[in-house]
């Protein structure tokens, strides 16, 4: 913890990335407080108001407060960012590990299936998934979360590999500790570094696609305050709705770019072989 | 030689053969010589027998031309349905409507041309209606509308005679649909050494056999279900159009087609938003033409006794109707959409009962809910919960599904309904209707030809199957049947007297809702068409179509 | 090195056999009765029966596969529904289409992003620097769809610099025929026009230059990253010593042998660019693959889904599998091995 402050000091653009998802997260968390109407409250008759007092930043196609749903938008993206995230953090590294760890055939087979997810550009993969299994939120979830695991398999499998030949790890072999627990307590907590960075910016990459999905009509309820629909919602709907479009694109450049620049200082100061450069 | 020197050597000699000529030629079109038209939908079937789909039958009709058409928008609502002459120029019905004597035009040249005679008109026909045609397409969706034809007679080169297996007093609406544009014998010809269906449909993709204004000129004018350019056709009888190419272009976000029109990147587009039409109408550089389109949105309650819907109850449906206030809806659309309380829309030139609403649509909103409340108490079915159907994309009388949904969800709620909304795709309600698996279903119809019957016998009507028992049509979300409803449709659709008609759909109407209450007329949408205020002469016809064979740009 | 070679193609065997596999189960996987998508909503159950016969869909899962790869290694992937019309004709549209825009995009990102890498690295820290990596930073983090909003709404709504969408305009190129599919080619070779040239570059400029905003971003990183490392290596300093000039030490000597990580950049950048395709396709109304996808999906019209998805992944695959073999070539430890 120490460390990482230390890091946090010295590190500028971590700084301000930190900075921006406190504010985000903040958003998150008070939306229920801070704003002052519901992301489901229509005023009657009060379509696409200008920005005033009462509506700080206008009102929606339905005469709903903007300013207010993107509060809670941001409740909203960062739950499927982060539930996405950790679906592809939670079966890649157990796909990744399974496959560092006992080589062979296990390895053969798992990774084969790895590389062929990978044949298929993953934005592309998350389009046919949704195509699939219906357009939600929820699919959009499972569909970015799948279409994410490889790269968390691939750096997990290349971590267990490097950790495997250690001497620690022949130490508790020769203790004859099964592998479940060798695993588990020696081998996956020593992999947690490369996993956070890349759990840090693929919270960003799952923002974008979970948008773009939602951009090209594949998120379900286009009334869920997600920043991602709400783009959408004022795409769909002409003139009035660029404004819409505008802020809601700047809240998701805004996050991505925060987990971004906290996730390359995080990578910065836990990743040795980086630090360098 | 040193690297780069060699490559901008190549560059310049690159530039150098591109300059000097000698390729393939090519001509800039002048502006003032093509319009740019943007279409909300895509260009997929090209064949009038097989289209139904808004972008292709506009294409289609710039093309193919049927014997009788239907008349221009000229403001105000039409009262008795009329139809002009097209490729007919005059025409005779005797038998009680049912004998149709058409004496063709002269000089009728199709664009591979063929002469329009009878026998080429019998010929097109019979492509429309006979079971395995040689030259058919793979689907002829409305051939229906006409099956009821039982023999064509030429009876000289210019005069064909139908006759028609009953009477029937809506022929001539049915003979102005773009199914029964009269395609070229040569064409069908062709089509007929063509052994499977499908290309036989996608031979008129390349290649054209109408008599309209409009043609393809060449196979490669097809780029796909995004673009098409159309030619304007020497030898149109109706004179040459002025402005000699369309190029239609598929934009199917409103966004987009607003921009490119206001910034004058194209010159013709259909449907903008409602919410756009205010800046529009005040903007010098467009003309923005709105219109009381034939279209009804309606929320559908399914009354197949057989499923175990609380819908399948009358009170409850009464219930709905009460509940439901249509001030908001119509607010939805900024003004561009008027409450229906009844089938068929208010712009529908007769069957409609004017000042007539039904006994759930004249209380006042207190005793409504109070009554629908009480209603749905004594239904047992407080508390229950409902699917209610809606489709996933907007349709020209639906612009906002998702939002009309909703507010059908939420003025359900005070009287003890809740509603799940569940949007399908258009392909996945088809399915769904014939199975009747859904309480609720939000959706609409746009009128074909302008009749009555057009509403009445798809939506609230039915067939026999197989085993000569009546069930509901394949459009009738409501499921609902009814074998005096059924009589009243057949008696009117068959009386030759208009006025007699008239008075029969409006009765049907005045009865039909407060006995049965199958479904909730909620509001009819206007349409839109906008183009560069420079474009003059666009014809707009009562089937919401648009000519441009006398369009022409003002200096 | 030739073991290498062999065993690299090989494994892309299987690879390509799950492709048409997991493209081929795609049609029964896809929600809807594929008939009644077809007939619309004026269907009967006749007809669709009827239709189920004429598509193969009454055979057995095994015999539709068979049928499935042998019409696709004849170049049949069955037509579309909505169109009718082969769905090889429409790919030989949209592939051209798609390329394209990405080798735009690509060309674009290559230039901008080493130069920017490169000056970026002759002077770290320095303003030019910090710009440059802040640029870097918000492009990777930008949704392409909404700058492809802003830049359309600038320049082609307020400005009226570049047009809106589309390849070209067909209203003043009403009679242009694509020979290659690639207009680029179609204007100088064919037609040889520096005009209708010029009106396929603007038309292009647009999507290519959103498309190619992530990738410049990300290899302006990278060649930075690299150039600096390289730039304090021995032989630099060597070469400096020597009194070569600082731009022929910093062209000739530092980017050269920087170039194979920024080349692998390159390279990776590819399913990306398919990917962001999509989404640069559907603002900009450009015909291409990516777009063909997703109209497919909306429509649930599954031979062109299966055969857009089958085309991309093979095409992922194949680069993947140039990209290795090129390595091969490069990497100077296979090469020596070759040559011992």
């Amino acid at each position: 913890m120490k460390d990482f402050v230390r890091f946090l000091k010295t590190h500028r653009p971590a700084q301000f990335g930190l900075a921006l998802i406190a504010l985000v997260m903040a958003a998150a968390v008070f939306a229920g407080v801070i704003s002052p109407f519901g992301p489901m409250e229509a005023v009657p008759n009060a379509f696409f108001l200008k920005p005033s007092t009462t509506h700080w930043l206008g009102t929606d196609s339905q005469g709903r407060d903007l300013f207010s749903r993107l509060l809670h938008g941001a409740r909203y993206t960062l739950l499927v960012a982060l539930a996405a995230t950790t679906l592809s953090l939670l079966t890649g590294s157990l796909v990744g590990a399974l496959a560092g760890y006992f080589g062979r055939w296990v390895d053969m087979l798992l990774m084969r299936c790895v590389d062929f997810m990978m044949s298929f550009p993953s934005f592309l993969l998350a389009c046919v998934a949704v195509a699939i299994l219906g357009k939600s939120l929820e699919n959009l979830i499972w569909a970015v979360g799948i279409a994410g695991a490889p790269s968390f398999a691939r750096q997990v499998r290349a971590e267990v590999l490097r950790l495997r030949s250690l001497e620690f790890v022949e130490a508790a072999h020769s203790l004859g500790y099964s592998h479940w627990r060798i695993l588990g307590r020696h081998i996956l907590p020593n992999c947690l570094s490369p996993v956070i960075v890349l759990g840090t910016l693929g919270m960003g990459g799952s923002i974008l696609s979970v948008a773009g999905l939602a951009f090209l009509g594949l998120g379900g309820d286009p009334f869920v305050p997600e920043w991602g629909l709400m783009l959408k919602l004022g795409w769909d709907q002409s003139t009035h709705g660029a404004f819409q479009v505008g802020i809601a694109g700047a809240c998701i450049l805004v996050t991505v770019l925060g987990f971004n620049l906290f996730g390359d200082g995080l990578r910065d100061w836990l990743d040795p072989r980086s630090r360098t450069r | 030689m040193n690297r780069p020197i060699w490559a901008v050597t190549l560059v310049v000699a690159t530039f150098a053969l591109a300059a000097c000529g000698g390729g393939k030629e090519i001509e800039k079109v002048e502006a003032q010589d093509v319009l740019k038209i943007l279409r909300s939908d895509k260009f997929e079937i090209l064949d009038p027998q097989a289209s139904s789909s808004g972008g292709d039958v506009a294409i289609v009709s710039q093309m193919y031309e049927g014997l009788v058409r239907a008349p221009a928008i000229e403001g105000g609502p039409i009262t008795v349905p009329k139809w002009e002459p097209s490729l007919a120029t005059d025409w005779k019905i005797e038998d009680s409507a049912r004998v149709y004597t058409f004496t063709l035009r002269q000089g009728v040249k199709f664009h591979d041309g063929a002469e329009l005679d009878a026998d080429a008109v019998k010929r097109s026909f019979e492509r429309l209606l006979v079971k395995d045609h040689p030259a058919a397409p793979t689907k002829r969706p409305y051939a229906g509308d006409l099956a009821d034809i039982s023999k064509m007679d030429v009876v000289d080169a210019r005069t064909i005679r139908f006759t028609l297996r009953d009477s029937n007093p809506r022929f001539l609406a049915n003979v102005s649909l773009h199914a029964a544009f009269i395609i070229s014998p040569r064409a069908i010809d062709e089509m007929t050494r063509e052994k499977d269906a499908a290309k036989r449909q996608a031979w008129l993709i390349k290649n054209t056999a109408g008599t309209g204004p409009y043609r393809i000129a060449k196979a490669d004018d097809y780029r796909g279900s995004e673009s098409v350019t159309l030619t304007a056709f020497d030898d149109y009888w109706g004179g040459k159009p002025r402005i000699g190419l369309l190029s239609f272009t598929t934009m199917t976000d409103h966004k987009s087609r607003r921009e490119q029109i206001v910034a004058g990147a194209a010159g013709f587009t259909d449907t903008l938003l409602p919410s756009d039409w205010d800046d529009l109408g005040k903007n010098k550089d467009v003309t923005l033409f709105t219109w009381d389109a034939i279209n009804i949105m309606y929320l559908a309650m399914n009354c197949d006794q057989t499923k175990n819907f609380p819908t399948k109850d009358k009170r409850v449906r009464d219930a709905i109707a009460m509940a439901i206030d249509r001030a908001p809806f119509v607010e939805r659309y900024y003004g561009a959409a008027k409450p229906a309380h009844v089938l068929i829309p208010y712009t529908m030139p007769f069957g409609f009962p004017r000042d007539y609403k039904p006994k759930t649509d004249t209380l006042s909103r207190e005793d409504a809910l109070a009554k629908a409340k009480a209603l749905v108490k004594e239904a047992g079915a407080d508390g229950s919960v409902m699917k209610l159907i809606l489709p996933e994309v907007p349709r020209p009388y639906l612009l906002y599904p998702r939002e009309l949904a909703d507010l059908i969800r939420q003025q359900l709620e005070p009287i003890g309904l809740k509603i799940e909304l569940e949007p399908r795709k258009m392909a996945e309600i088809g399915e769904m209707i014939p199975k009747g698996d859904y309480p609720l279903m939000l959706l609409g119809w746009m009128g074909d030809n302008g009749e009555p019957d057009n509403f009445w016998r798809p939506l609230l009507d039915g067939d026999k199957d197989e085993n000569g028992n009546w069930k509901p049509g394949d459009n009738n979300l409501a499921r609902f049947f009814h074998p005096e409803v059924h009589a009243r449709i057949e008696a009117a659709g068959r009386e030759a007297d208009i006025s007699k008609r008239d008075r029969m759909y409006k009765e049907l109407e005045m009865w039909a809702h407060d006995e049965f209450r199958p479904i909730v007329p909620l509001l009819t949408a206007k349409k839109s068409y906008c183009w560069s205020a420079k474009l003059k002469g666009v014809r707009v016809d009562t089937g919401d179509q648009f000519y441009l064979d006398k369009a022409y740009y003002e200096k | 090195m030739l073991t290498y070679i062999v065993r690299r193609i090989l494994a892309t065997i299987p690879m390509l056999v799950g492709i048409t596999l997991v493209s081929f189960l795609l049609l029964h996987a896809l929600p809807g009765d594929p008939t009644a998508v077809l007939l619309g909503q004026r269907a009967t159950e006749q007809n669709k029966q009827e239709l189920r016969r004429q598509l193969g869909l009454d055979q057995p899962l095994h015999a539709q596969y068979g049928q499935y790869v042998g019409g696709t290694l004849r170049g049949d992937f069955g037509e579309s529904h909505r169109t009718n019309q082969p769905v090889l004709t429409e790919l030989k549209q949209k592939i051209p289409a798609t390329i394209e825009l990405a080798l735009a995009a690509m060309f674009l990102a290559t230039i901008v992003g080493v130069s920017l890498g490169v000056l970026a690295a002759i002077k770290p820290r320095s303003v030019f620097d910090f710009a440059c990596l802040s640029m870097a930073l918000v492009g990777v983090s930008m949704p392409v769809f909404w700058l492809g909003f802003m830049a359309q709404k600038v320049l082609a709504g307020e400005l009226k610099w570049l047009p809106f969408s589309g390849r070209l305009d067909f209203g003043t190129w009403a009679r242009f025929q694509s020979d290659t599919g690639f207009y680029t080619l179609d204007a100088l070779f064919v037609y040889q026009r520096a005009d209708l040239f010029a009106d396929v570059m603007l038309h292009l400029a647009l999507p290519a230059i959103v498309l190619s905003t992530v990738p410049t971003a990300l290899i302006a990183r990278i060649t930075r990253a690299t150039m600096l490392e390289t730039l304090k290596q021995d032989f630099i300093r060597t070469a400096r010593a020597k009194g070569a000039t600082p731009a022929a030490v910093v062209l000739r000597h530092g980017l050269r042998n920087a170039l194979i990580p920024i080349l692998t950049a390159v390279a990776t950048q590819f399913g990306y660019l398919l990917g962001g395709a999509v989404l640069t396709e559907t603002i900009f109304a450009w015909p291409g693959l990516g777009r063909y996808v997703i109209e497919s999906i909306d429509a649930l019209d599954a031979r062109p889904l299966q055969a857009s998805v089958l085309v991309v992944a093979t095409a992922f695959v194949l680069v993947n599998l140039l990209t290795d073999l090129s390595y091969a070539f490069i990497d100077p430890r296979l090469r020596k091995r070759e040559a011992a």
